[in-house]
């Protein structure tokens, strides 16, 4: 495992320094103007942070129930299966939430190169005209949504992960 | 009348006669766990320091063996090795004559924090080991059950563990370990974390389940007061290195109660242990010092 990341770590951490937006004049010259650009900036500005904060969340485990099961007579598969993945299952959920905002940044970023709709596209149209009316609204609606979206999250976290004290205490 | 004057400070090694033949009869059972010239160094080369140096002990069918020893002296590390959790550097531990490698359902441990599985019901908890140990849902339900009954806790089959209070969970953990019917139980400073009064009513708990099934328990303390309400033998480990001080044999007949404190065995057991010079006698508590008289302990 050590040298599994050892050896992986370091390319994910150069993609991980590569702004996400600097791919997408190429994303559009090779996958056109609709939804394929903005998927790829997406997933490019979160793919490799997301392998990067689940590993790191998953070292922080507490290593005494991993212990603690080993001497139950866990071994290899089981050990991952039921104790490490949901042990860290509603830190990985907190971990998504996070990354959705980001996901948002992207999105937003990615619809002001070669796209003809969306918010983004209807804010900048807008700004040329000097609605600034209109962009104020855009803005606050992008919040709305966002906001909204991690309150409903939140919620759903607590109704999965029941045992999960530090979910209960954050909202 | 007992003749007290043997038990005195000062007599504390000669055995009654009674007790002699005690510690004969639990010599001669089967012996569960047999460690042998037992040495861990931690690092290498000239860095190394040597944690545990030729650690020789065995214990007996339905033994309650205590480790005590002041902080540094590698007990942890020694309960982690006979766990499988760790590796030595050299000597062996046989379990049942067979040498332990790597952790295993055959030896059950508990330790000083909490390890109960979080997003784990208390019943499933206990479930836990029997399933990865490949009994069916509905066995091992009845099993967990039954566990629980015996500590009382059934009432709490459904509750999530930071729903317990800390005896509670540590009660759970020792039947968690118990429900796999390991040959012997490791206990590492399992009522460390708890309050005084708890932790009275966790040791009467715990000898209460020792009674009652076929166990041999390996306990980890610091509290020498523990060690002897708790014990059959009490193994004395000195630090830096950690090696074997004394095998003491406590004369405290069973069962064992909090009046006990005062008998003239256990204080002279007491005053057996306090004449190693490196095991700390006071200990901070929950911000106070204990009351020096033992028999204010357990309410």
């Amino acid at each position: 495992m050590r040298l599994f990341s050892r050896l992986s770590e370091p390319f994910i951490e150069f993609f991980r320094y590569l702004p996400a937006p600097a791919f997408g004049a190429l994303a559009v010259a090779i996958l056109g103007i609709y939804d394929g650009p903005k998927i790829t900036i997406i997933v490019i500005g979160t793919l490799f942070q997301q392998v990067l904060i689940i590993a790191n969340t998953t070292r922080k485990l507490d290593v005494s129930l991993v212990e603690a099961a080993m001497t139950l007579g866990t071994q290899n598969m089981q050990l991952l299966r039921r104790v490490v993945i949901p042990g860290i299952l509603p830190d990985l959920y907190r971990d998504q939430r996070i990354l959705l905002g980001w996901a948002w940044t992207y999105l937003i970023v990615a619809e002001l190169i070669g796209t003809m709709s969306g918010i983004t596209w209807f804010i900048t149209q807008q700004a040329r005209y000097q609605h600034f009316a209109n962009v104020y609204a855009a803005i606050m609606m992008i919040g709305i949504i966002g906001l909204g979206t991690d309150i409903v999250l939140a919620l759903i976290g607590r109704r999965l992960f029941p045992w999960d004290r530090s979910l209960v205490k954050s909202e | 009348m007992r003749d007290i004057t043997d038990l005195g400070p000062n007599g504390y090694t000669r055995q009654s006669e009674e007790v002699r033949t005690r510690f004969e009869r639990l010599k001669a059972r089967e012996v569960i766990l047999d460690v042998r010239a037992l040495t861990k160094h931690f690092g290498s080369g000239e860095n190394a320091t040597v944690a545990l140096n030729d650690i020789n002990f065995t214990t007996h069918r339905r033994e309650f063996l205590c480790i005590v020893g002041p902080s540094g002296c590698g007990k942890s590390t020694l309960v982690r090795i006979l766990a499988g959790l760790e590796e030595q550097t050299s000597g062996e531990v046989m379990l049942l004559g067979k040498p332990v490698v790597g952790p295993g359902s055959d030896r059950g441990m508990v330790f000083q924090s909490y390890t109960l599985f979080p997003w784990l019901t208390v019943k499933k908890n206990v479930m836990f080991g029997l399933e990865v140990n490949g009994r069916g849902k509905f066995e091992a339900e009845q099993q967990a059950l039954q566990w629980l009954q015996l500590i009382g806790l059934e009432k709490f089959a459904d509750a999530y563990p930071h729903q317990l209070s800390g005896g509670m969970k540590q009660r759970v953990a020792i039947v968690r370990a118990l429900a796999n019917q390991p040959r012997i139980l490791l206990m590492d400073e399992p009522f460390g974390a708890l309050d005084a009064q708890t932790r009275c009513r966790m040791q009467a708990h715990l000898l209460d389940i020792w009674r009652k099934i076929d166990i041999t328990i390996v306990f980890i303390t610091h509290d020498l007061e523990e060690a002897i309400f708790l014990a059959d033998r009490i193994l004395v480990l000195s630090a830096h290195p950690g090696q074997v001080q004394e095998l003491i044999e406590v004369p405290v007949p069973r069962p064992r109660s909090a009046a006990q404190f005062i008998s003239p065995e256990f204080l002279s057991t007491k005053a057996r242990l306090d004449a190693h010079p490196q095991i700390e006698i006071r200990r901070r508590r929950g911000g106070h010092f204990l009351d020096d008289n033992p028999s204010h302990r357990c309410r």
